[in-house]
């Protein structure tokens, strides 16, 4: 069940999206509600302070005529909802806006300009189909300032220690990402995949391609060719469970 | 009945030369733990040595013991360390001076004292300490120890502080036996005067030649960023001089349809002049980078990229040096370039937003041939060719080495390879 929330503040536009969004839905016959309609930024973030648990859809305008703009608001949105679908629609002129689309993990930057309609269809078929597919993948949440990473179990590869007491590092089949955290503490939350192979080093164990056992060389090769630590404390363990 | 009182007062004393020591280092956290161990230590150390030394010796051994002990307890920010020490040492000998003054002034309560020893010792302490708390607050709230930008640890600094400690002892040796206190604190004033003097000047030295090397590192940073603007400069002053060439034929023929088809066709519509949206450039406050910034610029331009630019916001001070700051940016933004320019969508995003706890900043360019991310911050791998990949070695160490406030994420999504750095405020 999909919750939209809308936060546009030319009426025309509001009643426009409305329309798409009943009309996809009723055709596609997913069930869905809208949560939420207003034309300034009052009032959302009360909304969604007491609706995290539902799957969120927000559909914001960059350039409201509040004191807050959207991007703003994003932000404000992420710290209570990070698995919520952001959708921005702007005038072609804040188009800027789009070079911050990772760090608000937005869905799409749509011109209001331009076909609306083809652009929230495409985006919400993308939504479905994660949100269909993605009840059962388990991830972890990271953090570094104010950016929040959500890593999924079945890409991270590893996590290592960085030469910088509490930062670590963890490589994903897509990226390299740097946060700050103690390997203990990350170590609860993985789940049994992941094994700890060296004091400064957790590994994915479905990405393993080859344990070299030489004794001054010891490491594991990834798929992704990459090779990470391995200690001889911590190789009984890899072997035996392996087997 | 006077070797506990002693052994108590030196606890405190410790202790408290080791409270002044955080108040002027700053340092709030500490292993409390370990504290109390090396207290203890070197309290007991003391005490032994007082049996078998004399008492400038075991002074001088002490203040040297105290000065390894804090040395290992406190890793924070080295830097600051041999400074604060010899505050520290400074404010204390001074404290002892005023104490003996105010205590030994007065007739009547210095005969008092002289007759009860171990009364004598816990006020003279007392007194001593409080004086030093003092003087510490004072110091700190005249803030002249900001003054000197922080400099790394120098054997200089290190063979400085202990011949003062040394020499210092040596000297309350000789004058340890007159009876006289008046001369004893004159000429410990003046002797004190002197070696404030001498320490002062040594890290006045030092700060200058610290300063002089990072202007000349600034400076060579400076040229370089000079050299490329001036370098697209005469490009496009070529390339204009071209164009105007070009239209002047076309007038010569008085063909001003065909100027009319060439204008509209080649320069009013050109791409290069559309596709860009580059918002808030004006908000980069910090010279160095704004300059840095428009060179790349440029250079994006001129290669036809399609360029998204957007500073959200005022940033003056990115809580980095700025020449690391320049090197990471430019090592990265060229990167992006070179990358982009391959591509078939050519695209390049930068972003900086800047709030009260962190800077943000991202860097997005469009690929050709896909970078392997775990291989691209090692040395020697590059998509570019042979005898390339420096770059991102380069940004990797800083990062690891000289700034844990700073993290850099690498990832590839939306057909774009992203770069994101945080640094934490």
């Amino acid at each position: 069940m999909i919750n939209f929330i809308i936060c546009e503040d030319d009426k025309n536009m509001v009643a426009k999206v409305i329309d798409i969004i009943n009309t996809y839905m009723s055709e596609k016959e997913y069930s869905f509600s809208i949560g939420f309609v207003n034309d300034s930024a009052k009032g959302v973030m009360d909304y969604v302070k007491q609706n995290r648990d539902k799957k969120n859809v927000y559909i914001l305008d960059i350039d409201l005529q509040d004191t807050q703009n959207g991007m703003q608001l994003a932000k404000e949105i992420r710290k209570y909802d990070y698995n919520g679908e952001i959708i921005f629609l702007t005038s072609h002129v804040t188009m800027v806006m789009y070079v911050f689309k990772l760090r608000l993990k937005a869905l799409d930057f749509i011109d209001k300009q331009e076909d609306i309609k083809q652009r929230l269809i495409g985006n919400f078929e993308v939504i479905i189909n994660n949100f269909l597919n993605s009840r059962e993948q388990s991830c972890i949440i990271v953090k570094c300032g104010t950016r929040v990473y959500t890593l999924k179990l079945d890409e991270i590869i590893n996590i290592q220690t960085t030469s910088i007491n509490g930062k670590l590092r963890a490589s994903t089949i897509d990226g390299q990402i740097e946060f700050y955290g103690h390997l203990k503490d990350i170590e609860n939350e993985l789940d049994e995949r992941f094994y700890r192979s060296h004091r400064g080093c957790i590994i994915n164990k479905e990405y393993i391609k080859m344990i070299n056992k030489e004794k001054y060389n010891l490491y594991i090769l990834m798929t992704n060719g990459e090779k990470s630590l391995l200690s001889k404390n911590y190789l009984k363990g890899l072997v035996s469970k392996n087997d | 009945m006077t070797r506990v009182c002693d052994m108590m007062m030196t606890f405190c004393f410790t202790y408290f030369f080791i409270y002044v020591f955080k108040k002027i280092e700053g340092d709030t956290n500490s292993n409390k733990n370990l504290e109390i161990k090396y207290i203890f230590l070197i309290s007991m150390i003391d005490i032994l040595l007082s049996y078998m030394l004399i008492k400038p010796i075991k002074l001088g051994i002490y203040y040297i013991l105290l000065e390894i002990f804090i040395y290992r307890i406190y890793t924070k920010d080295k830097h600051n360390f041999f400074m604060a020490y010899i505050l520290t040492f400074w404010i204390y000998q001074i404290s002892d001076i005023i104490a003996g003054l105010l205590l030994y002034k007065n007739a009547i309560l210095g005969d008092f004292l002289s007759s009860n020893i171990c009364f004598n010792t816990i006020i003279f302490q007392f007194l001593i300490i409080c004086i030093a708390i003092l003087l510490a607050n004072l110091i700190l709230k005249l803030n002249s120890i900001n003054k000197f930008e922080t400099i790394k640890e120098n054997k200089l600094l290190f063979i400085h502080t202990n011949i003062i400690i040394v020499v210092y002892m040596v000297f309350i040796y000789y004058y340890n036996n007159t009876k006289n206190t008046e001369s004893i604190i004159v000429t410990s004033i003046i002797v004190l005067c002197f070696f404030l003097f001498i320490s002062y000047f040594m890290f006045m030295i030092l700060n200058k030649l610290y300063i002089e090397k990072n202007q000349r590192n600034h400076v060579e940073m400076y040229n370089s960023i000079i050299e490329e603007s001036l370098d697209n400069m005469k490009v496009y002053k070529h390339d204009q001089k071209n164009i105007l060439l070009s239209i002047g034929g076309f007038l010569d023929n008085n063909d001003i349809e065909g100027l009319k088809t060439y204008f509209y066709k080649n320069i009013a519509n050109n791409e290069f002049i559309q596709n860009k949206n580059l918002y808030g450039l004006v908000n980069i406050r910090n010279s160095p980078v704004k300059g840095l910034m428009y060179g790349k610029i440029s250079n994006a331009i001129f290669k036809e990229i399609n360029l998204n630019i957007n500073i959200t916001n005022p940033i003056d001070d990115f809580k980095i040096k700025d020449i690391d700051i320049c090197k990471i940016l430019g090592i990265l933004i060229d990167n992006a370039i070179e990358s982009s320019v391959k591509s078939y969508d050519k695209i390049l995003n930068i972003g900086i937003s800047n709030d009260d706890s962190e800077i943000y900043i991202i860097i997005s360019n469009s690929f050709k041939d896909k970078p392997i991310l775990h291989k691209i911050f090692e040395k020697g791998y590059s998509t570019k060719g042979d005898n390339r990949g420096l770059g991102l070695n380069i940004v990797r160490e800083l990062n690891e080495k000289k700034y844990p406030n700073m993290c850099i994420s690498a990832k590839i999504k939306d057909n774009l390879f992203n770069i994101e750095i945080i640094i934490k405020k």
